[in-house]
């Protein structure tokens, strides 16, 4: 069953029956991805056995296909759910309160991204960033929040994602191969986080584009939730200190 | 071959001044041969930049009333009756008063389904065949470009990083430590040894080659994308090619040939491992995938909407992707014109008017920057006509001294405030006094020429230590060895690590002090700095033997040192003369010929060289006759020749700021960017000179034996002023020349805090001086911002005029002008640099990024010649955004110069068709003439080349704008 809920949280990229870039499939993904990781919680050990090799190398492969796949798209709806089938290798290094609480920090961060999209979608008819450049300057406050957002999934301190999977490395038993899949989901994160951040970001505005940013509230909503990861993210490194 | 194409297009390239010596310029100074509209036009799609600004600026502007409504409606009438279509008159005012400026947000589907007659119009002018469409696209791209856009690669960044990196290299002029070998071949030929080319071609010959396997469509416009794609290295270097003295061009011979040969070179070099190697198959490769090739262009030209893009990403249907885009574009630009007829109430129901609507909506918003800009100059043209016409003669009496200014916008507020206390009148003359001199600085090696940019100066000035300096030669020595040491320990290749622990500290004062403390950091660092000791300039000529003496002198000297560095031995005077005799002679002796042949080739120690250097001397200082003549004219030039006070004090400026590459930006234009107090320190010490005024007498004018003239230095950043040489003041009226101190310390303080209530966040003025010295500050002055006219007439037609630091101001009395002569000077000298310090800020204005030279926070030095944003990129030419922005919103109000000259209409005419740049720029409408006619009454003005009259105070009042 513990396999069965690694696959459902991303060893294998479903994304490839659920392709369309609607939000309606992305949040089945999500959902999906959720119900694997409350499967997960019920048993959590994974035994050392024949399939375990199997599992992780799946799910690493899973990760670099995701990773190639990602550096081709421009749409973040899409993004946010590549986000989740970049991390599940984690699933095999972590120890599982530290994985707990680490996967929990990107699904929150994703499922962020998810809400920029549909915000994406509202003002620009596609989630899709290619054209939308410049927020800094046009769009102050959909630009805070997708640098905030993207921080916390390019592991950026002092948000959960990072702290947690310092954590994992400090308090962990890893092996070479542990380093490896870590030394991954850093550069895999932080590679993909950047390359949205600079493209839409940054740089002059597109003329051709109306750009609107979002209300206050939708501000407040996310700041909170970012609020909520950065408490969590202190917490782990408190303890990881101790 | 490729050099006549290059030929053809160079002039679009503007001339970039190194920035130690900024020059302002007019960015697009080859479009002057076409009217100021036109050009603009052409040169805004050719550099893609805009060149008027955004139509809610004007909106502000007119709703603070600084764009007059009558003069709008006059103007926007016009242009109606040019295209006939003058029954929209109120529809067009409403739209560009009030829709244009969210133009953008009108292209939505509107509520009601557009006029079929409105998307049938549309459907003409968007859906094309793709091959138009494709040559469209590629119309304004480079090769490596189109190919990045199609292929999704970034060819393009290597292709200019890679040329940046070798002319930034090449071009450099001291900053790096190692200097790029072969430089003094030429640029091509080092370049061909930095990348290993094993070719004999030269730079026309490899440059042709290249661009023949490219084989783009037109060579021409090809060669001039490619130039205008990094246009600031282009314009530096097009300015080195022209101007042949040039030190560095001497040295590094570079031109735009080998640069079009460089970069076609790392084009041709980066494309090569593409599927696409040129035009030829690019065709090819477009025949077989056209719709993929246009879609792929639109979405890197940022013109394809986000969701085209999702479906281009999804692999759907590439037709159908391209036809759903182009007709919903139909759609959308139908829906605005729908959607802005909805907002005017208009009701068109027939085809005619909906159609023509449209049209009139399209030419509405190609003209209507230019509607703006002219109806506010036209506005300001209005309120200052009036008041010059109407201002009458004032006759200054008790005059105590009279204080000739720098035509400079800054000097405005001074004059003012001078005036005010009484005493003094002042006057305005381009800031080198009608001095040009080539300016040899004490304990300098290099000629300055201190005179405007398109004069070559005649004369060249020395200065000289007066006495013994010998405090200044210790600290000086001092200074220099540790400078030496510095940089030696900086610039080795391993020193660094240890000496940032060692002496890393001694950095934190200099940071922290001037940080913190800069007043006082900058009083201790005084106290290191070596003080320059009194000097004296070469003002006389040489004679004959003196000439002979130095010439010989400076030749013993050079075969003295040849000697050592070429034979590693000593020898005295008397053997270098004996060699040098023999070289002038061209007699045997006992000297090798070898010797001979290496000072030759190495030194240019020959008689040519020495006839040279005979000819420079004569060059030294000026005749008496000369001399009379530079006062003579400058006097005449300002219109002072009779009540001449006992005090002239000619008054200089340059600027000061800390960690500002810039600085030269501030001080004086008409000095090439430097400091003009040599200019006026020289023509003070002759005006003295009894000689020169018994000469004067004879010549008319007359200046009393009592007379002085003193010079002195205006500080444009903390409006302080300074006199020099004053020991030549007699005792008795030293006690007068005090009252001047005084009062002058008055009109600072006063025009400080004038001064202060714009510059953002200098309090009261007290701060002011602090602003010269921090280091952090990005705006020490606003320097020329808001320029907006010149004034060429008397000071009392502008004394009661608020003119708000705007105007430069020329003293100019037509009535002793009698063959024009003064005026042509005028108009061939101040009128011209007028002209560039204008259309620098207009467009460093209307698009900082792209003409301007973007944020100062961003900048570097790069090979001290100018400045770049990051670590790589173009040379930025223009201004940077903190000069004509502040907060967002710009500071500079880009308008062309409004040139208001007072003389007779016959006079003016005469003298601008004798002087054929300034008619040019008059009838091209590159500058706004008004000629203020006080003898008739009457001012006139060029309306589309043509003079007309423009207000009569004669009782009908009327005005033609």
């Amino acid at each position: 069953m513990v396999y069965f809920a690694i696959v459902l949280m991303g060893a294998i990229p479903y994304y490839l029956f659920l392709k369309s870039p609607k939000p309606k499939n992305t949040l089945m993904i999500f959902l999906i991805s959720i119900i694997g990781f409350l499967m997960y919680s019920i048993s959590p050990s994974i035994s050392k056995n024949m399939y375990y090799d199997i599992f992780l190398l799946m799910a690493f492969a899973t990760s670099v296909l995701t990773f190639y796949l990602s550096y081709k798209t421009t749409n973040l709806m899409k993004l946010s759910y590549h986000f989740l089938f970049l991390n599940t290798v984690s699933v095999f290094i972590l120890p599982y309160k530290v994985f707990s609480v680490y996967y929990s920090s990107v699904v929150i961060a994703s499922a962020l991204l998810y809400v920029i999209a549909l915000k994406y979608i509202e003002i620009f008819e596609s989630a899709n960033f290619y054209s939308v450049k410049g927020l800094a300057l046009t769009s102050p406050k959909l630009a805070l929040m997708i640098r905030l957002t993207l921080m916390a999934l390019g592991l950026y301190p002092p948000f959960s994602n990072s702290f947690s999977l310092l954590l994992g490395i400090l308090k962990g038993d890893l092996n070479k191969i542990g380093y490896l899949v870590i030394g991954w989901i850093f550069f895999a994160n932080f590679f993909m986080a950047f390359r949205i951040m600079k493209n839409t970001i940054f740089g002059a505005p597109n003329e051709n584009v109306i750009y609107k940013d979002i209300s206050g509230k939708s501000a407040l909503a996310m700041t909170i939730v970012l609020l909520m990861l950065t408490l969590l993210g202190l917490s782990s490194f408190l303890e990881a200190l101790i | 071959m490729i050099q006549n194409y290059l030929n053809n297009v160079k002039k679009y390239i503007p001339h970039y001044w190194p920035m130690t010596t900024f020059v302002h310029h007019n960015p697009f100074h080859g479009f002057e041969d076409m009217p100021f509209k036109e050009a603009l036009k052409k040169a805004s799609k050719l550099y893609k930049a805009k060149v008027y600004m955004e139509p809610s600026y004007y909106i502000e502007l007119y709703k603070e009333g600084a764009v007059k409504k009558d003069v709008l409606e006059k103007n926007l009438f016009e242009f109606l009756k040019s295209i006939s279509l003058e029954k929209y008159f109120p529809e067009a005012k409403k739209f560009i008063t009030e829709l244009s400026q969210d133009w953008k947000y009108y292209k939505i589907k509107s509520p009601q389904k557009p006029d079929i007659n409105l998307i049938e119009y549309f459907n003409q002018k968007i859906i094309k065949k793709e091959e138009l469409l494709f040559e469209e696209l590629i119309e304004d791209m480079l090769f490596c470009e189109i190919l990045d856009a199609l292929f999704e690669t970034n060819i393009t960044d290597i292709v200019e990083k890679e040329i940046v990196e070798f002319v930034a290299r090449f071009l450099d002029e001291g900053q790096t430590t190692m200097s790029m070998p072969e430089r003094e071949k030429g640029m091509f030929e080092a370049f061909k040894y930095y990348e290993g080319l094993n070719t004999s071609l030269n730079a026309e010959e490899y440059a042709d080659t290249i661009i023949h396997e490219i084989s783009p469509k037109n060579i021409e416009q090809y060669i001039l994308r490619h130039l205008i794609k990094d246009f600031g290295w282009a314009a530096f270097i097009r300015y080195r090619e022209d101007n042949k003295d040039y030190y560095f061009q001497q040295i590094h011979p570079a031109s735009l040939l080998d640069y079009i040969a460089i970069r076609l070179h790392y084009e041709s070099k980066y494309i090569k491992d593409s599927s696409i190697v040129n035009f030829n198959e690019l065709y090819n490769a477009f025949s077989k995938n056209k719709t993929l090739f246009v879609l792929k262009l639109l979405k890197a030209k940022n013109t394809l909407p986000s969701k085209y893009i999702d479906r281009l990403e999804n692999k759907e249907s590439l037709n159908s992707i391209l036809t759903d885009y182009l007709v919903e574009e139909v759609i959308l630009e139908a829906c605005r014109i729908q959607n802005i007829a909805n907002e005017l109430l208009l009701h068109l129901d027939r085809q005619k008017d909906i159609l023509e609507f449209a049209y009139l909506i399209e030419r509405l918003k190609e003209e209507e920057g230019y509607i703006w800009l002219k109806s506010l100059e036209d506005s300001y043209i209005k309120e200052y006509t009036i008041d010059f016409l109407q201002s009458n003669d004032r006759i200054p009496k008790d005059i105590l001294a009279s204080a000739v200014f720098c035509i400079d916008v800054r000097s405005e507020a001074i004059r003012r405030h001078i005036e005010r206390l009484g005493s003094y009148n002042t006057f305005g003359v381009a800031g080198f006094f009608g001095t040009p001199i080539a300016y040899v600085e004490f304990d300098k090696a290099h000629e300055l020429n201190l005179c405007p940019v398109f004069i070559k100066p005649s004369k060249i000035i020395f200065e000289l230590p007066e006495g013994e300096h010998y405090d200044y030669k210790t600290k000086h020595n001092i200074n220099h060895t540790f400078k030496k040491i510095l940089d030696s320990l900086k610039n080795n290749p391993y020193t660094p690590f240890f000496m940032v622990e060692a002496m890393g500290w001694l950095f934190g004062v200099n940071l922290f002090g001037k940080t913190l403390f800069p007043d006082f950091t900058l009083k201790i660092l005084s106290f290191v700095k070596a003080k320059k000791p009194k000097t004296v300039f070469t003002i006389d000529s040489l004679t004959e033997e003196e000439i002979n003496f130095y010439a010989e002198k400076f030749f013993i000297q050079k075969i003295k040192e040849a000697y050592h560095l070429e034979f590693k031995k000593s020898i005295n005077d008397k053997k270098a003369k004996e060699i040098l005799e023999s070289i002038l002679n061209g007699k045997a002796s006992n000297i090798d010929n070898k010797v001979l042949e290496i000072l030759s080739a190495k030194y240019n120690i020959t008689k040519e060289g020495f006839e040279f250097e005979k000819q420079r001397l004569s060059n030294v200082g000026y005749t008496k006759e000369e001399q009379v003549n530079l006062v003579e004219n400058f006097l005449r030039l300002i219109g002072l020749t009779e009540n001449i006070p006992k005090f002239v004090l000619l008054i200089a400026h340059e600027s000061t700021s800390d960690n500002n590459p810039f600085e030269s930006a501030l001080d004086c234009g008409a000095c090439g960017g430097n400091s003009g107090l040599p200019n006026v320190r020289i023509l003070a010490n002759i005006a003295n000179r009894d000689y020169v005024r018994k000469e004067l007498l004879k010549r008319g004018i007359s200046i009393p034996s009592d007379t002085i003239f003193i010079p002195g230095l205006h500080n444009t950043t903390t409006d302080e002023i300074t006199f020099y040489d004053t020991e030549v003041i007699p005792k008795a009226d030293k006690v007068l020349f005090e009252k001047i101190e005084r009062d002058f310390k008055i009109a600072s303080q006063k025009t400080r805090e004038e001064r202060a209530k714009t510059l953002p966040y200098a309090g009261s003025g007290d701060r002011i001086p602090i602003r010269a010295i921090d280091w952090s500050e990005t705006r020490p002055e606003w320097g020329l911002s808001r320029n907006m006219g010149v004034y060429v007439g008397k000071r009392s037609s502008t004394q009661n005029v608020i003119l708000k630091n705007r105007f430069f101001m020329q003293s100019y009395n037509w009535e002793i002008d009698k063959d024009n002569k003064i005026l042509k000077t005028i108009l061939s000298g101040p009128f011209i640099i007028g002209e560039w310090i204008n259309m620098e800020h207009y467009f460093s204005t209307t698009d900082n990024e792209r003409l301007g030279a973007g944020s100062k926070v961003y900048h570097n030095v790069v090979g001290k010649v100018g400045v770049w944003t990051g670590n790589y990129g173009d040379l930025r030419t223009g201004l940077p955004y903190q000069t004509v922005y502040h907060d967002g919103m710009p500071y500079h109000e880009p308008i062309r110069l409004l040139t208001f000259i007072e003389a007779p209409v016959e006079k003016v005419l005469e003298a601008a068709q004798q002087t054929e740049e300034a008619l040019k720029l008059v009838v091209n409408e590159w500058v706004r003439l008004i000629i203020i006619d006080k003898v008739k009454g009457i001012a006139y003005t060029f309306k589309d080349g043509n003079l007309e009259v423009l207000l009569d105070s004669r009782g009908i009042n009327q005005f033609v704008i």
